[in-house]
């Protein structure tokens, strides 16, 4: 799986902010504000990758446990599913 | 709704990429991501987002402020046209340029700016300069 092409992830002081390359901005503009966490798991993303490497990914990055990593991911990714942003 | 605007006022920030070449060679076109804040006093050589009667949004630098009427002119642009303080959203405190965050109240943008706001014979010489650099890239 892997976040939909045509966003760039950008970081501004201590905000992640992932923002749409083509919209145009006058009307309205896909703008996801993201938490240090959710920033890298997006980062993940960005190539493609799997659920269960994601969980490892942040078992290793955040020193968190197993459980606890899964319920973040799956919490991400049921909410980017929702707003449309994952290609799986 | 998502618009800026709204955004502004919940959030107290707007970013978005930027879209088309007014603004080159700082920013350019679908590559670069401007990040926004409110506010309430405007300087010369700020650059400030501001919406046109048409409806148009419109990221361009403040090259006059003096007056009840602003002059407001893109970096790559050889006109200015009048801005109205009711018809800015904000102001430009960061950007990101090729993948990187650059802070307007670094020396190097301040210097930039400078430079960028400097008499027109001297603005259209560098514009020139800058067209004749893409051009033998």
């Amino acid at each position: 799986m892997k976040i939909k092409n045509g966003f760039a992830l950008r970081r501004f002081a201590d905000q992640w902010i992932a923002v749409s390359v083509d919209e145009l901005a006058d009307t309205r503009n896909t703008l996801i504000t993201l938490n240090k966490t959710a920033a890298f798991v997006w980062e993940q993303l960005q190539t493609g990758t799997t659920r269960d490497a994601l969980i490892t990914a942040l078992t290793e990055h955040f020193a968190v446990d197993q459980a606890v990593a899964a319920a973040d991911i799956d919490r991400f990714l049921n909410e980017a599913r929702e707003a449309g942003l994952l290609d799986e | 709704m998502n618009n800026p605007e709204q955004l502004l006022t919940e959030n107290g920030f707007y970013a978005a990429t930027v879209h088309g070449h007014s603004m080159e060679p700082l920013l350019s076109d679908h590559r670069d991501t401007v990040y926004i804040e409110p506010c309430k006093t405007y300087r010369k050589r700020d650059v400030i987002l501001f919406r046109r009667a048409n409806g148009q949004l419109v990221l361009h630098r403040l090259i006059r402020t003096d007056g009840d009427v602003f002059l407001a002119r893109g970096d790559n642009d050889r006109k200015a046209e009048t801005v109205t303080p009711s018809q800015i959203l904000g102001v430009m405190t960061a950007f990101t340029r090729n993948g990187h965050t650059l802070y307007v109240t670094s020396r190097r943008y301040r210097l930039y700016s400078r430079l960028w706001c400097l008499s027109k014979p001297t603005t259209r010489l560098l514009q020139t300069v800058v067209r004749i650099g893409r051009r033998i890239r």
